[in-house]
């Protein structure tokens, strides 16, 4: 296991650098000049090309990959044009919205998804199975936005339950904390489930139709036992790696969703770095969706290694 | 004759396939005495497995027994609750099935599946683990006490077709289940898996419901034989003697159709004709098409009649 463990995480190192090499690259292809992007109109072409070099895009390309991966290594991730501080200290303000929101979602997700993935598998094509086809249908087709307002609407306007927007960490107390996240957790917990549960349902009608299954029954094991832990255990295998990679994208910051409900996380940084046209913002940001991936992806390895004895040596 | 022990009477199935309904099992009957092997031979698709799962009620959900008593110890298991008659699994019936790669759990040890199912049926964990190394030991595994640590993958083919033997014997059934148990084997496992099987059978003093479609090894662990095809039960009767002189059509034909080791006499016999397709049967007896002395009368139901003491067929024609 440990060997196991150890190969994945080199192959890790190696997918950051190439990373770190595509994104500089894509993110100097964009169009527009960033140093007229920070300028008012009327500024002089002398005044532009001083904020060129003051913000170091007078250097040749590898001169400018070499100092942003150099710092990078350090955790400096350069300075934010727009916001004239460090892009690590706006990532480390950011970051804990997200999180917390994604794992609000996922704790969601999962709360839905095993017992409607489970309960959908042994009753297929009964009422239960078809009641949350309808869910996942709904839960997968229907924009977030959209959900998102009609919530926003009905807890927040006209019960009048809920905040409609905004973030107060969990040091603001549990209560209020959770009244500003569980909106958008809801909101991406529901079109997270939503996949799970198909996967789930999929993966274990597969496992149920196995002969283990079979054996186990024939020599007594309770139902309860073979669908909750003979079934279970191993339908979760292949579910997990989905679920794993979905939790990625959660965890790179939900746009539209960190918009609606007016959340200060990575989603919404990303997206007004990219208006402004912030390279070092965009970069860092990128890059840390990729570490991020790469990271779930390795523990989604580790995981696997506990879940399936087969994996491990 | 006393009470047999277990005893199935006029079984019939439905199976839903995409081709449409077919029945894998068309009152079907046949009974096992205690301590008794009985044989239930045929060619793939006659019905065999289906049969003999959904004597003991395992099935998969596209099947489902439509007819039918399933006697044990003279009990219903149709008519019995789900509860009662999980309480007679692996205590009284029990199950060896074909593919030992599919049909142990992958992520849990031998040590803890063996030591559950004896734990199911009471006992404290101390008993099950003496019971399963034991039991291990008796099916000549080396090393029985690292064995339960390991998971199945890190067991070669034949060790993991004994774990399961130990599966279904731990509890010491009355009844075994024995659904082709060497077919995925190679030939010299083979021999040893089914001579390791039925030592332990004499031992436990248990009777076994052997399916294959291997006439030598019918031959050779059974007492009786029935013999399936499109299914129904064609012909019945002691091993033996229904080897020798088989009287149905199909079974001479089946019997024709084993190689006899010679390549010499030039291509491989084999029954002539098609399988029959399941879900359009002919009426009447379904070799008809296949069987080289059909007559008009196979055309009318060939119901399964006592031809000498102990022997039944399924045709018109049969006699002693």
């Amino acid at each position: 296991m440990g060997r196991f463990l150890l190969g994945r995480a080199a192959t890790l190192a190696l997918v950051l650098f190439g990373a770190s090499v595509l994104i500089f690259i894509i993110v100097r292809a964009l169009p527009g000049d960033p140093a007229i992007a920070m300028m008012t109109s009327n500024a002089t072409p002398a005044e532009i090309e001083a904020m060129r070099r003051a913000i170091g895009l007078h250097l040749p390309l590898w001169q400018q990959y070499a100092v942003w991966v150099g710092s990078a290594l350090t955790g400096d991730l350069g300075r934010s044009f727009m916001y004239s501080t460090g892009v690590s200290g706006l990532i480390a303000d950011r970051f804990p919205v997200t999180l917390h929101v994604s794992l609000m979602a996922l704790a969601i997700a999962l709360l839905i998804a095993v017992p409607a993935g489970v309960f959908s598998a042994t009753n297929k094509g009964g009422a239960v199975d078809h009641f949350w086809r309808v869910f996942a249908m709904i839960g997968i087709s229907m924009p977030v936005f959209w959900q998102g307002l009609l919530m926003i609407m009905l807890f927040a306007v006209t019960l009048g339950w809920l905040p409609p927007g905004g973030y107060q960490p969990p040091s603001a107390g549990i209560g209020t904390t959770t009244a500003h996240v569980i909106l958008p957790a809801i909101c991406l917990g529901t079109a997270y489930a939503a996949t799970i549960t198909r996967m789930l349902r999929s993966s274990m009608l597969d496992v149920l139709g196995r002969e283990h299954i079979a054996v186990a029954r024939a020599h007594g094991v309770r139902e309860a036992t073979i669908i909750w832990n003979d079934a279970l255990r191993n339908a979760l295998i292949p579910t997990l790696t989905a679920a794993g990679f979905s939790f990625g994208y959660l965890l790179a910051g939900a746009v539209l969703t960190e918009v609606i409900f007016n959340l200060p996380g990575m989603g919404r940084l990303l997206y007004e770095s990219i208006l402004s046209r912030d390279y070092p913002l965009v970069q860092g940001l990128v890059l840390l969706n990729v570490a991020v991936f790469v990271m779930i992806n390795f523990a989604m390895d580790a995981l696997y290694a506990i879940l399936d004895p087969r994996i491990r040596r | 004759m006393p009470e047999p022990l277990f005893e199935v009477r006029h079984l019939v199935t439905r199976f839903r396939t995409e081709g449409g309904e077919i029945r894998p099992s068309r009152d079907v009957s046949f009974h096992v005495a205690e301590g008794e092997v009985l044989g239930l031979v045929g060619e793939s698709g006659s019905g065999k497995s289906v049969t003999a799962r959904a004597s003991i009620r395992l099935q998969q959900p596209e099947s489902a027994t439509i007819g039918g008593e399933l006697l044990f110890r003279g009990r219903d298991l149709r008519a019995m609750a789900a509860e009662d008659l999980r309480g007679l699994r692996a205590k009284q019936i029990a199950m060896v099935v074909q593919d030992p790669a599919a049909a142990l759990n992958p992520v849990m040890t031998i040590g803890d599946q063996l030591t559950r199912i004896h734990r199911l049926h009471g006992g404290s964990e101390e008993a099950a683990r003496e019971a399963a190394l034991a039991l291990l030991k008796r099916l000549r595994i080396a090393e029985p006490e690292s064995r339960m640590a390991a998971y199945p993958h890190q067991l070669s083919g034949g060790m993991r077709q004994r774990v399961l033997i130990a599966l279904a014997l731990i509890c010491r059934p009355a009844l075994l289940i024995a659904d082709e148990p060497t077919t995925a084997l190679d030939v010299t496992v083979e021999a040893e898996i089914l001579a390791l099987l039925d030592e332990l059978r004499r031992e436990l003093g248990m009777a076994m419901l052997m399916i294959s479609h291997n006439l030598s090894v019918i031959g050779r662990l059974c007492d009786r034989v029935a013999v399936m095809y499109a299914g129904r039960i064609m012909e019945e009767g002691p091993t033996r003697a229904l080897l020798a002189e088989p009287r149905h059509p199909y079974t001479q034909a089946l019997l024709a159709a084993v190689p006899k080791g010679s390549k010499a006499d030039g291509p491989l016999p084999a029954v002539p004709g098609e399988p029959p397709d399941l879900a359009h049967l002919p009426p009447g007896c379904p070799f008809q098409a296949r069987c080289p002395g059909a007559a008009p009368e196979c055309t009318q139901d060939q119901p399964l009649r006592e031809i000498a003491p102990g022997r039944r067929a399924a045709c018109w024609r049969a006699s002693a």
